[in-house]
Parts: structure tokens; C-alpha cells; sequence
């Protein structure tokens, strides 16, 4: 048997049995938008800030070790003559050299490039594990809920981590690369000063204070929309498949729904979630 | 059930947020795409001075941003300190 | 005077708003750009791989406005708190309003992006990388205000 049938059987076996499981279960459509299976207290003692969604924390266990394993694998025998790994591994590598080295610049490029690489391939794998049929979540008491397969960037704490890492980064390599003085400057220096003490100074002084603080909500305001962009997206075409699947039994449509939302949308929104944290690396860094 | 005037003013507050926010998201979303748009144009025209319209977009992005982001001050100040 | 049939006629009406109004903005921005990928491609035709691919990248980047809109929609017909009162009541339209707004906005800005975008790969295809770029960069940035339209109506429904 060739490899393309090999292939097609794999997908033929897999969507047969999610459709005949999926006759027998049936979606609470109440449960859709539901928060998430929360687990409150580890061995009696109570966890802070309102438990911890298990299914989240599992999920990206799993990624991160997808991640490490593929990472140990796709490099154990490096050699000149690059085998079928290996090629994959350099290409992924160096598409991400070129995008660094070209908005960063070759020195800095290079050392934001383990970064900017590392969250493209955590973030678009995060979006394309939903795609992976978790069928026994469909069968009601079998499985425990937060066993299913889903996306951790469904929840708002991954993709607010995310966001959060993103602008330390950004901003610690500005300080580190301006200074602080000149850090703090761009943000409360909107107009210069002129020398010496006089009634024009005291205005811009003014001025320079009111945008400072516009400055400050526009960087709070630019990392709510880092994460929340990603967010919505992966849960809101989490939720439009969830519904679909509910009114057509998983015949035929969902596949291509999956290819969509899972794979398209999750690969464009793990770029731009990738692109716009180097690009806000670069506002800080470059002059 | 009886209404007081503060529930009243709660309520208006509710309904107040959402018009602020929604209204005030429609200028700066065509306008920040009239830049990015201007911007393609740019770069189609001249790709090697990409890295350097990209930066004058962003600039001019985050400017036509503010009246957003006064919206959004506005309504988390209806949201959380009218009572 | 206000019960459990009134906070459903509220969340009936704040969908019925919030995907209403949502849809017009962004079907017309991935509209204009698909026709400005229809006038790329007349112009030169041998292009016609690339701006299709561009087209298709950008509006879907476009609709996502419209998808956080379905998102306001969903929860507000399924998942919506059942608190009486009224102002978890015009909470609930308000957050129709604000979503269905708000998506209007960046769904025609993002469009205009996509349609330059696919305009210049047709005139200069070799920079079609850096066209991508910018493309993706200007539409994110000029969808955050439907992200903060999107966190205030999820602030309506859940928090206050």
C-alpha cells in the first residue's frame, strides 16, 4: 500500500467512527460559551485567584511536550547532507532567520529568533490541536469532561500569559537598549523642552503629562488586543463548529469547517499573534 | 417590583457603555485601514523602504488609535464608577 | 415588571443587534476586497496565484470581527447570567450594541488593507512577502477596537 493510501485510510477510519460515536451523543448547546472544568483544592489545600481549569493546564502539557520532543527529534543526527527531518527543521528555522533579520537587523534578529520561533510553533500547534477529534467528549459520563482535546488558546489565561510575556520582553529590551532615561523620555517627551525655567516649559510640561498617561492606557490597550485578538478567534470558531456539528451530526461539513477555522485561521492568527510581537520588539528596540 | 433612581441611572450607565464603545470603534477601525491600505500601496510601489512605511503606518495607527482608546476609558469609567 | 421573560427578550434583542449590525462592515470590506483581487488579476493575469493567496489571507483576517460578533450572539442566545434585574437587563442589549458596532467599523478598514494589499501584489509580484507583512501587521492593528468592543460587551455580560 502507498503512503497517500496509508494516508487516506487514517483519515477514512478516523472521521467513521467520530461520525458513528457522534449518533449516539448529543451536545448540551447550553454548555457551549460554559467556563471552563475548574478543579479548586489540590490534596485539601485550597488554590488562590478561583481554582485552576484542568483541561487547560493538560492540554498544554501535551504541546509543550509535542514541542520538546519534536524539538530532540527533528535535530538528533544533524549531518551536511540534511535527511527528511532534518530539511524540515532547517527550513523552519531559517524562514524565521529571514523574517528577524529582516525587521530587527542581523545582530538582534539573531537573538530574538529562538523567541519569535519558539511562540510561532507553541501558538499555531495550540490552535491546531482542537482539530485532533476528542470523540469521547461527546459520550456524556464515560470520560470525565476536562479530558477532552482542546485548544489552550480557547482560554483567555493562555493567551493573556502570552501577551503579558510579550511585553516584558519588548520592554526590558528597551530598556536595556535605550536606557532608562531615554526609556521613560519616550513616553513623557512628546515635546521638548526648551533650556532654562519659563511659562512655555510649564505648558509642555502639562501637555507632556496628560500624554504620557495616553501613552501608558496604549500600551495597556496594545497588549489587551495582542491576546484578545487570538482569543475570540480560536473560541469563536471553536463554538460556530460546536454548533454546526450539533445541527448536522458530523456529516460531511464539518470537515471542511475544521479545515477553516482549525487549520486556515489558526495558522494566520499564530503569524500575526508571531509577527506582532516582533514588531512591537522592534518599535522598542530600533531608533 | 419597585424601581429607584439609582437603578435607573445603573442601567442607563449599562446601555451607555455599549453605545460608547461600539460608536466609538467604527472611526478609528476605517480609519487605521485607510493607512494600513495607503501603506500596501506603498510598499508595492517601493518594497525596499518597506521596514520604514511599515514604521509611519504604526505611528499613524497608534494616533488614530487614541479616539478609540478613549472610548474604551469612557466606557470602563460607566462600567465601573457610576453606582 | 421585570423577570425571567424580559432578560429573555433582552439577550433575544442584543443578538439580534449584535449580529445585525456585525455583519455589515466586515462583509463589505472582504466584498470590496475581493473585487479589487478581480481587478489585480484582469490586469495581469499570470499573478493570479498570489493574489488569490493574498485575498484569501487577508479577509480571513477580515471576518474575524464578524466571528467575535457570532461569539457576543452565541453567548447572549445560550450562556447568558441569570440575573433579574434592570440593569443586568440593559447590560445584555448594551452589549449587543456595543459588539454589533463595533464590528462595523474594523471590518471595513481591515477590507480597504486587504484590497490594497492584493492590488499591489498584482502590480508587483515579487514583493509579495513584505505586502503580506504590512497587510497582516495594519489589520491587526486596525482591529484592536473591535477586540475593545469585544472585552467591554464580555464586561457587560459577565462582570458587572
Amino acid at each position: 500500500m502507498s503512503n497517500k493510501k496509508k494516508v487516506f485510510l487514517v483519515i477514512g477510519i478516523i472521521f467513521t467512527v467520530e461520525f458513528i460515536i457522534s449518533l449516539f451523543g448529543e451536545y448540551d448547546m447550553s454548555q457551549i460559551a460554559a467556563p471552563f472544568a475548574k478543579i479548586h483544592t489540590v490534596f485539601g489545600v485550597k488554590i488562590p485567584f478561583n481554582g485552576i481549569n484542568i483541561s487547560t493546564v493538560l492540554n498544554t502539557w501535551l504541546i509543550m511536550a509535542v514541542v520538546i520532543a519534536g524539538s530532540y527529534f527533528f535535530t538528533r543526527r544533524l549531518t551536511p547532507i540534511p535527511g527528511r527531518l532534518q530539511a524540515i527543521a532547517e527550513t523552519y528555522v531559517s524562514a524565521f532567520d529571514t523574517l528577524c533579520t529582516e525587521v530587527l537587523g542581523k545582530k538582534r534578529g539573531r537573538k530574538f529568533l529562538p523567541f519569535v520561533a519558539t511562540l510561532f510553533i507553541f501558538v499555531l500547534l495550540s490552535n491546531w490541536v482542537g482539530v485532533i477529534p476528542s470523540f469521547w467528549h461527546v459520550v456524556d459520563g464515560v470520560f470525565p469532561h476536562w479530558l477532552a482535546i482542546e485548544e489552550p488558546t480557547r482560554d483567555l489565561n493562555t493567551t493573556l500569559g502570552f501577551g503579558i510575556m510579550c511585553f516584558f520582553v519588548a520592554h526590558i529590551s528597551g530598556i536595556y537598549v535605550r536606557g532608562f532615561k531615554g526609556y521613560v523620555a519616550e513616553y513623557f517627551v512628546t515635546m521638548p523642552y526648551d533650556k532654562g525655567f519659563n511659562g512655555g516649559n510649564i505648558g509642555k510640561f502639562i501637555f507632556n503629562m496628560f500624554m504620557g498617561l495616553l501613552n501608558i492606557v496604549g500600551e495597556i490597550g496594545k497588549t489587551i488586543s495582542h491576546s484578545f485578538r487570538l482569543f475570540g478567534n480560536i473560541l469563536g470558531g471553536a463554538i460556530i463548529m460546536v454548533v454546526i456539528c450539533n445541527l448536522i451530526r458530523f456529516i460531511v461539513l464539518p470537515v471542511f469547517l475544521n479545515g477553516f477555522f482549525g487549520l486556515f485561521v489558526g495558522a494566520v492568527q499564530a503569524f500575526v499573534f508571531t509577527m506582532l510581537a516582533l514588531v512591537y520588539v522592534s518599535v522598542m528596540v530600533n531608533e | 417590583m419597585e424601581l429607584t433612581g439609582a437603578e435607573i441611572i445603573k442601567a442607563a450607565a449599562m446601555i451607555g457603555a455599549g453605545i460608547c464603545m461600539g460608536f466609538g470603534a467604527i472611526g478609528p477601525g476605517i480609519g487605521e485601514g485607510f493607512a494600513a491600505g495607503k501603506a500596501c500601496e506603498g510598499v508595492a510601489r517601493e518594497p525596499e523602504n518597506a521596514n520604514l512605511i511599515t514604521r509611519t503606518m504604526l505611528i499613524g495607527q497608534a494616533v488614530s488609535e487614541s479616539t478609540g482608546i478613549y472610548s474604551l476609558v469612557i466606557a470602563l469609567l460607566m462600567l465601573f464608577v457610576i453606582k | 415588571m421585570i423577570d425571567a421573560y424580559a432578560m429573555k427578550i433582552a439577550s433575544l434583542v442584543g443578538a439580534a443587534c449584535c449580529m445585525g449590525v456585525g455583519a455589515i462592515g466586515p462583509a463589505y470590506g472582504v466584498g470590496y476586497a475581493s473585487s479589487r483581487g478581480c481587478n489585480a488579476i484582469a490586469r495581469q493575469p499570470e499573478a493570479e496565484g498570489q493574489v488569490i493567496k493574498t485575498m484569501l489571507i487577508g479577509q480571513a483576517v477580515t471576518e474575524s470581527p464578524s466571528i467575535f460578533a457570532l461569539l457576543v450572539a452565541f453567548i447572549l442566545l445560550f450562556n447568558a447570567p441569570a440575573v433579574i434585574g434592570l440593569a443586568p437587563l440593559c447590560a445584555l442589549i448594551g452589549a449587543g450594541i456595543c459588539m454589533g458596532a463595533g464590528a462595523f467599523g474594523p471590518g471595513v478598514g481591515a477590507g480597504f488593507a486587504n484590497a490594497e494589499a492584493c492590488e499591489g501584489v498584482g502590480r508587483n509580484p515579487d514583493s509579495e512577502t513584505v505586502l503580506l507583512r504590512t497587510m497582516l501587521i495594519g489589520q491587526a492593528v486596525s482591529q484592536s477596537t473591535s477586540i475593545y468592543a469585544l472585552v467591554i460587551a464580555l464586561m457587560l455580560i459577565y462582570v458587572v
